[in-house]
C-alpha cells in the first residue's frame, strides 16, 4: 500500500512537472525557474491593478458615479481572472488529459488506467489551484481595504474580502472548468482524429476571444452602467457579468442594481452545471480516450479538397510559375496551418487586432437613445481595417522568425539555384493572397453596411494597396524561408523594437486613417494614391532585382552586434 | 520453465482484423524472433502483449494463467523497448530511469544503484544530467534498453532494439540478449534485420497480413523450405512482388521526362 502511494505520488509529481515542460519555458531554465517566472508574470498585474486602486483619489464628486466606477473596477478583476485562467487552459489544452506520450511510456508499466487518470486529475487540480491563487492573491488582500468601510468594523472588512474572493476565485475556477468540460464533452462525442483536428481551431478561437475581451475591457467597462440600467438582454449571456453580479451581491451594503442578483444566480447555476458536466465527461471519457488515443493513430489523413486543388491549380498557372515560389508558398501554408505554436501566435495577434479594431471603431456614447452606449467613430472606422492589416503583417513576420523543426531545414539548404528571389517573392505573395485578401473579404460586408458602395470600394482598394506597400516595407530585409531559421535571442533589441513599434503603430494608424478619408472623398485622390503606391512597389522591385544575387538566404540569425554580454556570471 | 503463450489473439480496427487469431509460445531461455513486413501486425501484437492495446479476442497466458486475471502483476514482469523511441525530452537520462524505477515501485537506493550501473555500462554516465532532447537516437535507444532492464524482468520484449545503435552498441546488445536468455529470460525480438535475427534467435515466427505464416527453429525452416537463408525464407513467405522488377520501375519513374504537371 505504501509502495502504491509512492507510485501515485511519483505519477502526480511527474504529471505536474509536465505542465511546465520545455514548451512553456525558455530552453536554458529548469522547470521550477520557469514556473516562478510565469507565476510572477501573472501575480504582477493583479498587484499593480490593486495598488492603483489603493492610491486612487478619495471620494468622487458624486457618490453614485463613484459606486459605478467601483463596479467597473470589480469587473476588471473578474475579467482578468477569467482571461488569464482561460489563457492557461488554452495553452495547456493538450495537457488536460494524459497525452499519447504518457500512454505509450506509462501503459506498459504496472499502473492501472484508473490510477494513471486519477494522478493526472490531482496534478491538474494542483496546477490550476496554483494559478487561481497566483492570479487573485494580491487583489484579494488589497482591494477590500480600499472600500469605504462605514462602521470601520472588521466584520465589514471580512465580508468585503469574502465578496471579492468568491467572485474572482469563482470566475477563475469557472473558466478552468469550462475548458476542461469542453474538452471532456468533445472527447466523448468526437472521434479521436476529429478531436485532434478540431483542437487547434478551438485553441485559436479561444485565444483570440480572450485577448479581445481583455483588450476591450476599458471600453466595455464604460458601458456597464448604461447597459445595466437599460436592462440589456445581451449582458445576461456574458459569464463575466454573471460573476460581476456575484461580486456585487455579496458585497456588504446596498446592491447597486437588482440585475446583479439575477446575474449572481446565473453564476451559481452555471458553476454547478459546468462542474457536473466536467466531472461526468471526464469520468465517462477517460477510458475511451486512452483506448482510442492508442488505437487511432493511423487515421489522421489530411485529404486535399476539390476546391483547394482548383485554387492551387489557378495559383500555379498565374502567380506561382516558378518552382521555388511554389515550394515556399505551399510550405508556408502547411506549417502556418498545422504548427501549434505558430497558430497560437497568430491567434494572439488576431485577438489583439480585433480588440484594437473594436476599440478604434467604437466610442462610448452615454447619451445614446437606443440603449446601446457606443457609436461608430467616423475616423476610427477608417483606421480599424488599416490597423488590422498592419497587425496581421507584423504578426506574420514575427511568427515566420520562429523555427519549426529547425533540423529539417537541410532540404532548403541543399537545394536552390543560388538566387533568393523565388523564395522571398513567395513569402510576400503568401502574406497577401492567404492573409490580406481573406481579411478584406471578411471585412467587405461591414464596409458595404456602413458606407455607400462607391466609398466602400474606394476604402477596400486603398486598404489593399496600402497592405501591399506595408508587406514590401516589412519584408525588405527578410532574407529567410519562413520557419527555417534559428530564433534570435537578443531580447534587449526586441524590447527596444517593441517600444518603437508601439509608437510607430499609433502614428501610422492615425496618419493612414486621415489619408484614407482624403482618398475616399474623391476618385481622383484615390487614383493619385494608387499611382504613388504602384511607384513605391516598383521601386522596391527594382531594388530587389539589383540585389538578388548578393543576398543569400539566412538559416542562422546572427546575435545582436551592438549589445554583447560579458558572460561574467 | 516459464512460458508465454498467445492463443487466438485478434485485434480488429473498424471490423478489419490486423492481427488474426495468432497463436505462438515463447519459452524461458529462448530468444524468439517475430518477423514480418511493415503493417503485418507485429507492433499491434506487441502492444497487446504489453497492455497498450486491448485485444478484440484471444488470450495471453503466462505460466498457463490468463494475464487478464492480474494485468498489473503481469506488467511487473515485463521489460519493453518500444519501436518508437518515445521519451520525455525535458528529463535527463538519470531522471528518466528514476521515474521508471519509482513507477515500478522499486526502493530508492536500488533504483539509484542500478541506474548508475546501467548508465555506466551503456556508456551514458557522462551525459546522465543532459536532457534526453540532447541525446542522439542511439543514446535514447540505450536509455530505453536500460529502462527495460532496470527491474530485472522475466519477459523482455524488444521492438526494433537496434534502431539507431552504432556498431559497438549493437554488438553489445547482441551479447546482452544471449546472456539474458542464458539466465532464463523470455525474450521476444522484433526486427527487420534478418541477419541478426538469424544469428541470435533460436526460433522465429513470421507474420504476414495479421496471420502467422511460419513458426519454427531457423534451421528447421531452412531444411523444410530447402532455402539457404532466413532472408530467402522470409521473401518466399511474405513477398508478393519481385523486388528486382519494382526497383527497375522506380528507376524508370524517376527518369520520366518532366511535363507541365503541377501540384501542391
Amino acid at each position: 500500500m505504501q509502495n502504491m502511494d509512492r507510485q501515485f505520488l511519483t505519477l502526480v509529481k511527474h504529471f505536474f512537472g509536465r505542465f511546465f515542460d520545455k514548451e512553456s519555458r525558455p530552453s536554458d531554465s529548469d522547470s521550477y525557474t520557469g514556473l516562478i517566472q510565469l507565476l510572477t508574470l501573472i501575480v504582477l498585474p493583479g498587484f499593480v491593478m490593486s495598488f492603483f486602486m489603493m492610491t486612487s483619489p478619495g471620494p468622487a464628486s458624486r457618490t453614485l458615479r463613484r459606486l459605478w466606477g467601483q463596479v467597473g473596477d470589480h469587473y476588471s478583476y473578474v475579467c482578468y481572472g477569467m482571461v488569464v485562467m482561460g489563457m492557461v487552459m488554452t495553452f495547456k489544452w493538450d495537457s488536460l488529459f494524459p497525452d499519447r506520450r504518457d500512454y505509450m511510456i506509462l501503459s506498459s508499466l504496472p499502473i492501472t488506467v484508473r490510477r494513471l487518470f486519477a494522478a493526472k486529475v490531482v496534478a491538474l487540480a494542483a496546477f490550476l489551484s496554483l494559478f487561481v491563487i497566483a492570479i487573485n492573491i494580491c487583489s484579494m488582500f488589497i482591494v477590500p481595504i480600499t472600500y469605504p468601510n462605514p462602521q470601520g468594523s472588521l466584520g465589514w472588512l471580512f465580508d468585503a474580502f469574502l465578496a471579492h474572493g468568491i467572485a474572482v476565485i469563482g470566475a477563475s475556477l469557472f473558466t478552468a472548468l469550462f475548458f476542461a468540460a469542453l474538452q471532456g464533452v468533445l472527447i466523448n462525442v468526437m472521434t479521436p482524429a476529429g478531436f485532434r483536428r478540431i483542437s487547434p481551431r478551438i485553441q485559436m478561437v479561444s485565444i483570440s476571444i480572450l485577448v479581445m475581451v481583455f483588450l476591450t475591457l476599458p471600453l466595455f467597462k464604460q458601458g456597464i452602467r448604461p447597459l445595466t440600467e437599460n436592462y440589456s438582454d445581451g449582458l445576461s449571456y456574458m459569464p463575466f457579468i454573471w460573476f460581476l453580479g456575484l461580486y456585487e451581491s455579496f458585497l456588504p451594503g446596498d446592491t447597486r442594481h437588482p440585475m446583479f442578483h439575477v446575474w449572481a444566480f446565473s453564476a451559481i447555476k452555471a458553476f454547478a452545471a459546468i462542474t457536473i458536466i466536467c466531472v461526468a465527461s471526464y469520468a465517462v471519457g477517460y477510458r475511451r480516450y486512452s483506448k482510442k488515443l492508442l488505437e487511432s493513430l493511423d487515421s489522421d489523413a489530411i485529404p486535399t479538397r476539390w476546391w483547394q486543388a482548383v485554387f492551387a491549380n489557378a495559383l500555379n498557372r498565374t502567380l506561382l510559375r516558378d518552382t521555388y515560389q511554389r515550394a515556399t508558398f505551399y510550405f508556408i501554408g502547411k506549417i502556418a496551418n498545422r504548427s501549434n505554436k505558430h497558430r497560437i501566435m497568430t491567434a494572439l495577434y488576431m485577438g489583439a487586432g480585433i480588440a484594437l479594431a473594436i476599440s478604434f471603431a467604437f466610442v462610448f456614447n452615454p447619451r445614446a437613445a437606443s440603449g446601446f452606449p457606443f457609436r461608430l467613430s467616423p475616423l476610427g472606422s477608417l483606421e480599424a481595417p488599416v490597423m488590422l492589416a498592419f497587425l496581421f503583417i507584423t504578426g506574420l513576420r514575427a511568427s515566420f522568425n520562429i523555427p519549426y523543426e529547425l533540423g529539417a531545414n537541410w532540404i532548403f539548404r541543399t537545394t536552390g539555384n543560388g538566387e533568393t528571389g523565388g523564395y522571398l517573392k513567395a513569402v510576400r505573395k503568401w502574406v497577401f493572397v492567404c492573409r490580406i485578401i481573406p481579411l478584406y473579404i471578411i471585412l467587405a460586408p461591414l464596409e458595404f453596411t456602413f458606407f455607400p458602395p462607391d466609398i466602400a470600394i474606394a476604402h477596400i482598394l486603398f486598404d489593399l494597396a496600402l497592405a501591399a506597400v506595408v508587406i514590401e516595407l516589412f519584408f525588405v530585409s527578410f532574407n529567410k524561408v519562413p520557419f527555417t531559421c534559428s530564433y534570435p535571442t537578443d531580447k534587449f533589441r526586441l524590447a527596444g523594437l517593441a517600444v518603437g513599434y508601439l509608437y510607430g503603430f499609433i502614428t501610422y494608424v492615425g496618419i493612414m486613417g486621415l489619408l484614407k478619408r482624403w482618398a475616399a472623398a474623391d476618385p481622383r485622390h484615390l487614383a493619385q494614391f494608387l499611382v504613388v503606391a504602384a511607384a513605391i512597389l516598383a521601386a522596391f522591385a527594382l531594388n530587389r532585382r539589383r540585389k538578388r544575387k548578393r543576398i543569400p538566404l539566412v538559416y542562422q540569425d546572427e546575435p545582436n552586434t551592438f549589445v554583447r554580454t560579458l558572460d561574467l556570471s | 520453465m516459464a512460458l508465454l503463450e498467445v492463443r487466438g489473439l485478434t485485434k480488429r480496427y473498424r471490423g478489419l482484423a490486423v492481427v488474426d487469431r495468432v497463436n505462438f509460445s515463447v519459452r524461458s531461455g529462448e530468444i524468439t524472433g517475430y518477423l514480418g513486413p511493415n503493417g503485418s501486425g507485429k507492433s499491434t501484437t506487441v502492444k497487446m502483449l504489453t497492455g497498450l492495446v486491448e485485444p478484440s479476442d484471444g488470450q495471453i497466458l503466462f505460466d498457463g494463467i490468463n494475464v487478464r486475471r492480474d494485468p498489473i502483476g503481469f506488467k511487473r514482469r515485463i521489460g519493453y523497448v518500444p519501436e518508437e523511441a518515445l521519451v520525455y525530452p525535458s528529463m535527463t537520462g538519470l531522471e528518466y530511469l528514476q521515474l521508471m524505477g519509482r513507477l515500478r515501485e522499486m526502493p530508492e537506493n536500488v533504483i539509484n544503484e542500478k541506474a548508475s550501473d546501467l548508465l555506466k555500462l551503456f556508456d551514458l554516465y557522462p551525459r546522465k544530467h543532459s536532457p534526453l532532447a540532447a541525446y542522439s537516437k542511439g543514446m535514447r535507444q540505450r536509455i530505453l534498453i536500460s529502462a527495460a532492464l532496470l527491474h530485472d524482468p522475466d519477459i523482455l520484449i524488444f521492438d526494433e532494439p537496434l534502431s539507431g545503435l552504432d556498431v559497438s552498441s549493437a554488438l553489445l546488445f547482441k551479447h546482452l540478449i544471449t546472456e539474458l536468455s542464458a539466465r532464463g529470460k523470455i525474450i521476444l525480438y522484433i526486427s527487420h534485420v534478418l541477419e541478426v535475427v538469424e544469428r541470435v534467435c533460436a526460433k522465429v515466427i513470421i507474420i504476414y497480413k495479421g496471420k502467422i505464416m511460419a513458426e519454427d527453429k531457423v534451421g528447421s525452416l531452412r531444411d523444410l523450405m530447402d532455402l539457404p537463408s532466413l532472408e530467402e525464407i522470409f521473401t518466399q513467405l511474405v513477398q508478393q512482388e519481385d523486388m528486382e522488377i519494382v526497383a527497375k520501375d522506380i528507376v524508370q519513374a524517376i527518369q520520366r521526362p518532366a511535363n507541365s504537371g503541377s501540384g501542391t
